[in-house]
């Protein structure tokens, strides 16, 4: 009896950690899936505007689709979780890596609930240190600043583009917004970090070790390896690792 | 046959309500600033683009509509504002007193945009959940719209200038 217990239980351990992986491999899809859209809005600004400019120019692209804000009683938090891609001297980007985001600031309104769209773009590979070891704190004070990233060119934008090594663009159903995760009130955080459990779920390692392990030692599932598909589609470069800036774009029309 | 006809009319409005919709979604709410008499007014108002040129709304009358031609705009200028609550941190503390210490450290942001044109010319405050695609829509129209940053900065470095300029002028004069 106690054997047929004990195997009872090790069956009903592993059946329910084996129904969590499902569950988690499904929010990654579907998180990679929404990202993948999200990028396609951002392309469709069109590719002689400013932000894919930077979109070009960027060092790592993160997305985090469905950002919550929650405002409770003058406390204003922001909390979700995205998906980062790297890209690499040789012009190739990294395997699609899972992040979360965390923000906090104090607001006016005593209740309230948004949600929205973030394409958070890592300029230089300082920043991508800062993403990389985790834990990244952004603040009003010193130059781990936050920036929304300009839409028009001119003094405004190049001074931006001098103090915030990360931009981000916010959406609200496709269309650009102004909204905050931008590190220029005195009581803003901004927390970007590793999302460990879903990597675990995904690639079998904790975040870390996945961003130094080689590509070949890990299994990509189809849908996630799609939104390294969309940067590589939407951002092309030429064989001989042109930047694509310096490439004759059509240029397409707001929708 | 009455019965029908109200159906048909339901199902219509019913069709006719997203394109509707639709439409709107190249209609940007603002502010215009206004002058009547010594004073300044914010008059609340809606911008579209037409094929050809800008068009100013007024959301309420007495309000002119206003048409800016895109080949007759000489500049367009962004601008923005981020100034602390002092009025409302000033109220809260009488309210709350040190409770509301926090609302002096918080910034209103406000954008703006100047078009200056041959014969037209207008001041247009900005909502924030439509500036940015306002702005990117005028541009990909080829209306060349230049980002000047903060306002109060750049007020302060022009005055700056102003003063360095007319001390350089006085201790020429010396």
């Amino acid at each position: 009896m106690k054997i047929f217990t004990s195997l009872l239980f090790v069956f009903l351990f592993v059946t329910s950690n084996w129904s969590q992986n499902q569950k988690d491999l499904t929010t990654a899809g579907a998180r990679a899936q929404k990202s993948v859209e999200i990028i396609r809005q951002f392309a469709a600004l069109g590719t002689g505007s400013l932000p894919f400019e930077y979109l070009q120019k960027a060092k790592a692209v993160a997305v985090f689709p469905g950002l919550t804000r929650v405002n409770i009683l003058l406390n204003e938090l922001t909390l979700g979780n995205g998906i980062v891609a790297v890209r690499s001297a040789d012009d190739k980007w990294s395997v699609p890596v899972f992040l979360a985001l965390k923000a906090q600031d104090i607001n006016l309104k005593m209740a309230g609930k948004k949600s929205f769209d973030a394409v958070v773009l890592f300029m230089d590979d300082e920043s991508i240190e800062w993403m990389k070891k985790g834990d990244v704190g952004f603040t009003s004070n010193g130059k781990r600043k936050i920036a929304l990233g300009p839409v028009i060119g001119g003094k405004g934008a190049d001074d931006l583009m001098k103090t915030a090594k990360v931009i981000y663009y916010a959406f609200d159903q496709g269309k650009l917004i102004d909204t905050g995760l931008s590190t220029d009130s005195f009581f803003k955080a901004v927390g970007i970090l590793h999302d460990n459990n879903m990597n675990k779920a995904v690639f079998g390692m904790k975040t870390k070790p996945l961003f130094a392990a080689p590509e070949s030692s890990l299994k990509i599932p189809a849908e996630i390896e799609k939104y390294r598909t969309v940067l590589i589609e939407v951002l092309p470069r030429t064989s001989s690792g042109q930047n694509a800036d310096q490439m004759d774009y059509n240029k397409q029309p707001i929708k | 046959m009455k019965a029908i006809n109200l159906f048909l009319i339901l199902i219509l409005s019913l069709i006719c309500q997203p394109l509707g919709r639709a439409q709107d979604q190249s209609v940007y709410k603002v502010q215009m600033l206004v002058g009547s008499g010594k004073n300044i007014e914010a008059k609340s108002a809606v911008i579209s683009l037409e094929s050809d040129r800008i068009k100013i709304r007024g959301s309420k009358k007495p309000f002119e509509t206003k048409y800016i031609s895109f080949t007759e705009i000489e500049s367009a200028d962004y601008t923005f504002s981020d100034r602390p609550r002092y009025t409302v941190a000033t109220l809260g503390a009488l309210a709350f007193g040190v409770a509301a210490l926090p609302v002096f450290f918080m910034k209103t942001k406000k954008n703006w945009l100047t078009i200056n044109a041959d014969k037209n010319s207008a001041i247009l405050q900005l909502q924030s959940d439509n500036y940015r695609m306002l702005l990117l829509a005028m541009q990909s129209k080829g209306i060349k719209i230049s980002d000047s940053g903060n306002r109060d900065e750049l007020e302060k470095v022009q005055k700056d200038t102003k003063e360095n300029s007319e001390k350089e002028k006085r201790q020429k004069k010396n």
